[in-house]
């Protein structure tokens, strides 16, 4: 489902981030990276996300050549296939709770079309919504009133409606208190696991690991040669 | 991604910073109605000033310049460099193409305002804008030798009404030491307001003004014997040696030029006939450059308030990085941010150029009425204009361009940053 090899990025030619000669996943396959900050990790996911290009080497992602994609075709990519949970404030402040959930709905059709395929779209975001843990009469109230977890779970049923095919979440729990993260974890995983959705979750928090199919060491696939940077 | 959901996301991130977008509204919007009143004004200023006179073919006094024989004979500003003769007058009204003429006489005043030596014709032919003749608001024409017509302004601001008597100065200045006390005018008739130089006019008979010069030949007041009272000067036989100017109304208006050019070429006397409606373009062309320049102010004026706009969308892009950052992750691309920017501006400017056409509106329906009252210039009645729509278009077409600054910012941002939420 993703094929990385020989990816190269530097912002500039002379402190290169990433040299990745190979990573690979499997359709729904469910991946802890692992990688301390300032290891390229927020690079690494925008390069999979389509929004970076990387300098040289190969991207595919469900099989399409991501990296060489013209730039709005990317964009376009993004919305129907991938689903991006931040590490925090991954909300408008000013949509409701519901409209947050539909975005990726109004930016693709595709992601529409599957979250209709058995309610209407209201409905399949409140199923989102209580599946992760949220109560019921929770889309009415405005998101600044939500808590940083329930936040991050609309986060997650924003990524999860319309089932795109791969989830990218970039330390979505480290705002999270310490019981409250296997739990949203837990979730996140069962509703992939639903839709046979891939899942590249990345943390420093190694306690969570053991919930996925893999781990994987940034640092062990990235072979740069670290240099200090003035 | 539909424009409507682009300018649905648009709109809810302006009501988000609500306080921010209400100033820079208003902004526009008081900036949009110093614009378009300034504009009302001066369309009307002109339209008044343009209608001044009417329904005249010629205006004939001695030869000096177009603007200056203007100035005298219909503003009342100034001084005629020469006077005519009463004899070429007589010569000239008698042509067979004259239907009509007005004498003028000037040169003295009461009170700072002019005095005009006239005849019933004035009443009968004196037209201003609408070609309208003069109307009464109290009394009559003036019919006797020391009788007075005055017009609203002098009226209103010296509390005169008709059977008051007053005295006419020698000379044009506010404040005459020599007076023509010994021959004092009685008020017979008040004019209805004009929005004209005649408001601003005290008229009395061609033969009055040679009736008080009566042993002044020398230029300073009579002494003694030489100093007449009202009996005895109506035994004399009063006819003007010379007039300031005449206003002519020919038979048909195809023989105007030929009649100007006859005139101008009159070999008893050096004249000059202009035609008003030339006359009056030439010299709005240069009072015009006033109101050019108020206007000019008034579109910087514009213009400032759209800089606001600018500063507050410039402003306002370092917070909103993560708002981007988050609709690029849903699918979003760089161009969307691009137009959302450039939308909300384009939001904003309409919302502040439709208010301030509102408030313009709204002046013009309460102040209206007292703008006329007050100084006789119309400035028209609320209703949209073609130019207030245009200036709506160009506030906006302005505030795009500028958004483009802000725009560009943003999309350079949201395609550096990645995915990243930067704080």
């Amino acid at each position: 489902m993703v094929s990385l090899q020989n990816l190269t990025f530097a912002w500039d030619a002379n402190v290169p981030v990433l040299n990745i000669p190979a990573f690979q996943m499997e359709p729904g396959e469910r991946v802890f990276l692992h990688g301390a900050s300032g290891s390229g990790k927020s690079t690494f996911l925008g390069i999979l996300g389509g929004v970076l290009r990387p300098t040289s080497g190969e991207v595919c992602v469900l099989g399409e050549p991501l990296g060489g994609m013209r730039a709005h075709k990317a964009d376009r990519f993004r919305a129907d296939h991938l689903g991006i949970i931040f590490q925090m404030f991954n909300l408008l402040p000013y949509l409701s709770i519901l409209e947050n959930v539909l975005l990726p709905c109004r930016f693709s059709t595709l992601r529409a079309a599957h979250a209709r395929e058995s309610r209407d779209l209201a409905d399949e975001a409140d199923r989102l919504l209580s599946a992760l843990g949220l109560p019921r009469d929770i889309t009415h109230r405005p998101v600044t009133a939500l808590s940083v977890g329930q936040q991050q779970r609309v986060a997650a049923a924003r990524a999860l409606i319309g089932r795109p095919a791969l989830i990218i979440a970039d330390e979505p729990t480290s705002a999270l208190d310490t019981d409250l993260r296997s739990d949203f974890v837990h979730l996140l995983l069962q509703e992939c696991e639903l839709n046979e959705t891939g899942v590249l979750f990345v943390s420093h928090d190694k306690s969570l690991s053991p919930l996925f199919d893999r781990t994987v060491e940034l640092e062990s696939i990235n072979h740069i040669v670290r240099r200090e940077v003035s | 991604m539909s424009w409507s959901t682009l300018f649905h996301i648009a709109w809810k991130s302006i009501i988000n910073r609500r306080v921010t977008t209400m100033l820079t509204v208003a902004a526009i919007a008081v900036s949009v109605t110093l614009f378009l009143g300034v504009e009302k004004i001066r369309s009307g200023a002109q339209a008044g000033f343009s209608s001044t006179v009417s329904g005249t073919d010629l205006i004939v006094g001695a030869r000096s310049g177009a603007i200056n024989l203007l100035l005298y004979a219909v503003f009342r500003i100034g001084d005629a460099t020469n006077n005519v003769t009463w004899e070429s007058y007589l010569d000239i009204t008698s042509r067979n193409d004259v239907a009509w003429a007005i004498p003028i006489s000037l040169g003295d005043s009461h009170r700072g305002f002019r005095v005009m030596g006239t005849t019933q014709a004035y009443f009968e032919h004196y037209r201003t804008g609408d070609k309208k003749l003069l109307g009464f608001s109290q009394g009559r024409q003036f019919g006797a030798l020391f009788e007075t017509v005055i017009g609203a302004d002098v009226a209103r601001e010296l509390g005169y009404a008709v059977d008051q008597k007053i005295v006419i100065a020698h000379g044009i200045g506010a404040v005459s030491f020599a007076k023509h006390d010994n021959l004092p005018f009685t008020i017979v008739g008040v004019l209805e307001r004009t929005g004209t130089p005649v408001d601003r006019t005290v008229h009395v008979t061609l033969a009055g003004i040679e009736a008080i010069h009566v042993g002044w030949e020398g230029g300073a007041a009579p002494r003694g014997k030489a100093r007449i009272g009202a009996d005895a000067v109506a035994e004399l036989e009063l006819q003007p040696t010379s007039i300031t100017a005449f206003l002519l109304g020919l038979k048909t208006r195809i023989g105007v030029l030929t009649a100007q050019r006859e005139i101008n070429r009159y070999a008893d006397e050096p004249m000059m006939a202009i035609i008003p409606g030339v006359a009056l373009t030439q010299l709005w062309s240069v009072v015009g450059v006033a109101d050019t320049a108020l206007t000019a102010i008034a579109a910087f004026v514009i213009l400032t308030g759209l800089f606001g706009l600018m500063t507050n969308i410039l402003s306002s892009l370092h917070e909103r990085r993560r708002e981007m950052a988050i609709l690029r992750s849903v699918g979003a691309r760089a161009s969307h941010i691009f137009i959302l920017l450039v939308s909300e501006a384009i939001m904003l400017a309409t919302a502040g150029s439709m208010v301030g056409i509102l408030l313009v509106q709204a002046v013009i329906a309460v102040a209206a009425p007292q703008i006329v009252k007050a100084t006789g210039v119309f400035i028209g009645s609320p209703g949209v204009t073609h130019f207030d729509l245009g200036t709506v278009l160009g506030v906006v077409f302005i505030a795009a361009l500028l958004a483009l600054v802000p725009a560009w910012g943003a999309y350079r941002h949201s395609l550096s940053d990645g995915l990243t939420v930067r704080m």
